[in-house]
């Protein structure tokens, strides 16, 4: 188990536990984050899990991936979808902020 | 609809325990209600599949994991054919793209939708939204009641969605008569006719549009090219078909579904007109609570699922109903609860061919419920009516009369 620092989009920052191996957008709706929607279950193709990530972690960044961002006018240089992160013990106390609503 | 004379005969091997009677056109059996009906048939039987013999013979996943791999896992099943009665709705709806197609062949044509539907592409619609909706409530305040489904909810999406591909509002009659003929057919033609009567009438728009210089969906689609060249005619005009037919059913069923349920809820009511801010819960529990596709897949290859072999080719309907229905997704899942902490569904699927058309939904419901609870803060259903919910691939309400006090 890891620890995450979850920020909503009221800016209220909360700490959950999550198991690595899973992806983060599972971590972060399964805390019960519905301001998260992942509309598609995690195969990249919806958008609705975008998130800010404090590190700026570029892992497992795919094309499909930069194209479904471009379409978000919420787009920054840490933005990144949730589904294609999988948590390992590395992302140890990330802080993760759910992006504004399209 | 299927009769008796025509229902279909189980493979040999179907075991007698996993067959069902339930048709998804008409799944009643005397009562009203489609997600009780969903409800019902998960409720009599321990399988996690099981066989229909309607509408040419298809299976029936109803436990969540099974309706999610359905939707999600293309190796296993293909959304080559998506409806049944398969040779029929099903062959005839094959052509369409990007939604006959599996990865990776999907992608570079669902991105031609994404640009125009997802996102920020969507946000300059809302003020028109608005207006609009704001001009058909004007129109019937003061009444003190409205035909909810023909005055509002086959009003807006449909406008708005003619305005998104630049037709005029004229040709709705038409085209809408076509689209149903996929997801809910009233016999009048046959669906491969269906698809014929579409093409005959996208091909010329798309011709002309190729050089017309508009920034609507069809002009993006007669000029985007895929994979690094121009889509031919025949693409274009099956990705144009696609987007047609998506386009003028969901949403005009979705804001019926949501706002019967929300007539039946004072106390919901009152929160949702004292605190906008709960508007947003509020969809996503309808979503929850009212999801209204039961489309299917295709059987890649022969493959045991439950226990029961399915063959390759067979169809397996997916119901989105029952994924959020579920006890195991969400706990009491039939309650309407603007409060729930975790929501499980599926209302717009799941995999490469989640809807693209879910921001477009969710900006038309958030504006309705703002204008509405604005100008109509407490409403309910007329007494004595009839309220009845239809089958199908979509499902939905027939038409109900709503009621307010008026000053």
């Amino acid at each position: 188990m890891i620890t995450l620092n979850i920020v909503d989009r009221q800016g209220v920052s909360t700490p959950i536990s999550a198991n690595t191996g899973v992806s983060l957008m599972e971590a972060i709706r399964d805390n019960g984050f519905d301001q998260l929607l992942a509309l598609c279950g995690g195969c990249c193709s919806c958008a609705t899990c975008h998130v800010y990530v404090e590190n700026g972690d570029q892992s497992g960044f795919s094309e499909d991936e930069d194209d479904l961002l471009d379409s978000s006018s919420h787009r920054q240089a840490n933005s990144r979808l949730s589904c294609q992160i999988t948590l390992t013990d590395g992302h140890e106390g990330l802080t993760v902020k759910i992006a504004p609503e399209e | 609809m299927s009769d008796a004379a025509t229902l279909a005969t189980p493979a040999a091997d179907v075991p007698p325990d996993r067959i069902v009677d339930f048709d998804i056109y008409n799944p009643f059996h005397g009562q009203h209600d489609l997600h009780v009906a969903w409800a019902e048939l998960q409720k009599s039987t321990p399988h996690e599949i099981v066989w229909s013999p309607y509408n040419e013979g298809h299976w029936i996943a109803l436990s969540p994991d099974l309706i999610n791999q359905v939707y999600s896992d293309a190796t296993r099943f293909s959304s080559r054919v998506v409806l049944v009665p398969k040779s029929t709705a099903g062959e005839a709806y094959a052509e369409f793209i990007p939604l006959s197609l599996d990865p990776p062949v999907h992608r570079p044509f669902r991105k031609v939708l994404n640009d125009k539907l997802y996102g920020s592409a969507i946000h300059p619609l809302e003020p028109k939204v608005r207006k609009l909706t704001a001009e058909l409530i004007d129109g019937f305040v003061g009444n003190g009641r409205c035909d909810f489904v023909h005055e509002f909810a086959e009003q807006l999406p449909l406008r708005m969605f003619m305005q998104l591909v630049d037709l005029p509002v004229e040709h709705l009659p038409k085209l809408k008569h076509l689209a149903d003929q996929f997801t809910r057919p009233d016999g009048s033609i046959t669906p491969a006719e269906a698809t014929e009567a579409f093409k005959a009438y996208i091909a010329p728009i798309l011709e002309e549009r190729k050089t017309s210089g508009g920034d609507d969906l069809l002009t993006h689609i007669a000029t985007s090219e895929v994979n690094g060249k121009p889509m031919t005619l025949s693409e274009s005009a099956r990705l144009a078909i696609q987007v047609l037919v998506g386009g003028l059913d969901t949403v005009v069923n979705f804001m019926s579904f949501t706002m019967r349920v929300l007539a039946e809820a004072p106390e919901v009511q009152e929160r949702l007109a004292a605190n906008h801010d709960l508007h947003h819960a509020a969809i996503n529990e309808c979503l929850r609570r009212l999801p209204l596709v039961s489309s299917a897949r295709e059987v890649v290859a022969d493959t045991v699922v439950d226990g029961v072999t399915l063959k390759a080719g067979d169809m397996v309907v997916a119901p989105t109903e029952l994924y959020a229905l579920s006890p195991q997704m969400n706990d009491n899942p039939m309650a309407f609860d603007l409060d729930r902490k975790v929501r499980n569904h599926m209302a717009f699927g799941s995999g490469h061919h989640t809807c693209p058309g879910q921001f477009l939904a969710r900006m038309e419901m958030k504006v309705l419920l703002e204008e509405w609870f604005a100008r109509i803060p407490r409403f309910e259903l007329e007494p004595g009516q009839n309220l009845r919910h239809r089958g199908g691939i979509v499902g939905g309400c027939e038409p109900f009369i709503l009621r307010w006090p008026t000053n």
